[in-house]
């Protein structure tokens, strides 16, 4: 535990370090996504506004197949610091929307570590990394996306899982999903993310010790956006942030909520099927 | 079936078009999941034999996927009520001029047979389709997929042995099919089918014994490594038989020889030691 601590002087040599990349907005995986969650949006077609948060479907990683962990994940190292602690969890994201990007349109995306923390806590040592992702097309930046990602240790065996607290339950707008291993499957294929915990039962059961196959978080964000930004037809979205707190299984389906408040936000949550608060959000409109 | 296989048969000559663009990623994502070392293809670079799979992908809306994962039947395909769907062979004619990276590509479809066949293992159906893919430079490749459906598998079923592979091969490589290369192959084509990463699903309820590896990645695989033997020829023509499945419990081979008359017969062969695929490649 105190290792890792020590170890944090050389993981916040990482600070600064950046990864450049380009990529071609396509429309296939848009029109791929709409199918996944069955929108029921026209087929998308060059010219073409991006949905906010949908760019995570761009700049993707393919690494080597000699370069994928057991778990199917690419080996640490390279941009991100090599913390040695076994699980990895995308936390926190909030996301700047600035200007459109669309489809047809070649685009640049700098990510950039601008923050690296350790924390010791009752659950054992914990690394917290930020990322900035910053894409831009040919008028400049587009958008700002700032991950937040945890590092920590496998739980001791006889360590009982916190208790999640209760979602709230005055949702203007709810619906279900039932995150069955098809839905997983395309969500993991549209993302090239190859991480066994979405789709391979014996793996994530016997190897990992989870109760299921583990729905993809940024999926279950992009869905509470969705779900707030289609019932506010036409206003814009400039930033969406949401927080991951909890787990979800593929055994049992979950809700998506969303709740109007006084100011104009809007708050989404993710409850599971015992109604449990697994992941919160905020969406802003522009007034 | 007799009547059944009638009314499928009213699905000859139904054709699709689709039309997509040749984007650098997916060939990328392909260089490393087979992990060859290649340099990254760029803007105007020809895509290799039989890499247009990474376009065209079908993106039927979830509730119009079947239990299998696989797209319903009765729309494009015929309404086959045999729950079984196999890729049993294909025959590819590569023309003169290669689909490049950047192209709009174009993508002509028809169905051109549906035949039924008794077999040991019950009533089969076996459905042909056509597919020709044009890139800036006109048709680039014509192919002929044979798909077969068959009846669920009976309790106690077993596969029956297959031939034995060839012993003399010229070249060969061995596959480890783990559930990633798996994951990354089905993800690439975006294809749904539960059989090749849903293994409770694949064991318990199509009653196999682990993952299925893909027929196409198998037929690729062959492709690959008789492109690469005989760097400086050109592939003209392709076919393929699909004889057994290879599930994802044990290292394969993909292996070719070369002919007196310059080609190359291609075949997978199991873990077993018996052939699960065989090809032939004849080159210009």
């Amino acid at each position: 535990m105190t290792a890792i601590i020590d170890k944090l002087e050389h993981y916040r040599s990482w600070i600064g370090r950046t990864d450049t990349r380009e990529d071609l907005v396509t429309a296939y995986p848009v029109r791929a996504m709409m199918a996944t969650l069955e929108t029921g949006d026209p087929a998308p077609r060059i010219g073409d506004e991006l949905p906010p948060y949908w760019h995570m479907f761009y700049f993707l990683e393919a690494a080597p197949a000699s370069q994928i962990g057991p778990d199917g994940h690419p080996k640490r190292g390279g941009f991100l610091p090599p913390v040695d602690l076994p699980r990895r969890m995308n936390a926190g994201n909030r996301i700047e929307l600035i200007q459109p990007v669309r489809i047809g349109d070649t685009v640049s995306r700098e990510a950039r570590v601008t923050d690296v923390q350790g924390k010791t806590g009752g659950s054992g040592a914990m690394v917290f990394v930020t990322v900035r992702n910053t894409i831009s097309g040919k008028d400049g930046p587009a958008i700002v996306h700032e991950q937040d990602l945890v590092y920590r240790g496998d739980p001791a065996p006889d360590a009982k899982p916190a208790t999640p607290k209760p979602a709230p339950t005055d949702a203007t707008w709810s619906r279900t999903v039932t995150p069955d291993p098809v839905l997983l499957f395309r969500y993991s294929a549209l993302v090239f993310v190859g991480h066994r915990i979405h789709y391979d039962l014996p793996y994530v059961t016997q190897v990992e010790g989870y109760p299921g196959l583990l729905v993809h978080g940024p999926l279950m964000g992009l869905m509470q956006l969705e779900l707030a930004r289609r019932e506010n037809p036409g206003r814009r979205v400039p930033r969406y942030e949401f927080r991951a707190t909890s787990p979800v299984y593929h055994t049992a389906p979950f809700t998506v909520n969303a709740r109007a408040e006084k100011d104009g936000t809007v708050t989404t949550w993710i409850a599971n099927a015992q109604g449990a608060l697994c992941q919160q959000g905020k969406v802003t409109f522009a007034t | 079936m007799s009547d059944d296989l009638a009314t499928w048969r009213q699905w000859i000559g139904r054709g699709e078009t689709r039309e997509d663009l040749a984007a650098p990623f997916p060939p990328h994502a392909l260089i490393q999941t087979f992990d060859t070392g290649d340099a990254r293809l760029k803007t105007g670079d020809a895509l290799p034999p039989l890499w247009h799979w990474l376009y065209f992908l079908d993106t039927t809306p979830r509730s119009k996927l079947g239990p299998d994962g696989l797209p319903g039947r009765g729309d494009f395909m015929p309404p086959v009520s045999l729950p079984r769907r196999m890729w049993a062979g294909s025959r590819f004619t590569f023309h003169d001029a290669p689909l490049k990276l950047g192209d709009t590509l174009r993508r002509e479809s028809a169905i051109t047979a549906i035949e039924g066949k008794s077999g040991s293992t019950g009533e089969m159906v076996f459905v042909t389709v056509r597919h020709r893919v044009f890139g800036a430079a006109g048709l680039a490749v014509e192919e002929e997929i044979d798909g077969v459906y068959r009846e669920a598998a009976k309790p106690g079923e077993t596969q029956k042995a297959g031939r034995p592979a060839p012993t003399d091969p010229t070249w060969s490589k061995t596959i480890t099919p783990d559930p990633v290369l798996l994951f990354r192959f089905s993800a690439l084509t975006f294809n749904p089918h539960r059989i090749h990463y849903d293994q409770p699903y694949t064991t318990t309820t199509e009653g196999y014994p682990g993952l299925i590896v893909h027929g196409p990645l198998m037929c690729l695989l062959q492709v690959e490594l008789a492109r690469r033997s005989v760097p400086d020829r050109k592939m003209k023509s392709f076919a393929l038989r699909a004889l057994a499945p290879v599930y994802d419990r044990a290292p394969f081979d993909v292996q070719a020889r070369r002919e007196a008359d310059g080609s190359l017969t291609t075949w997978i062969r199991s873990p077993d030691g018996a052939m699960a695929q065989q090809g032939k490649a004849v080159f210009a």
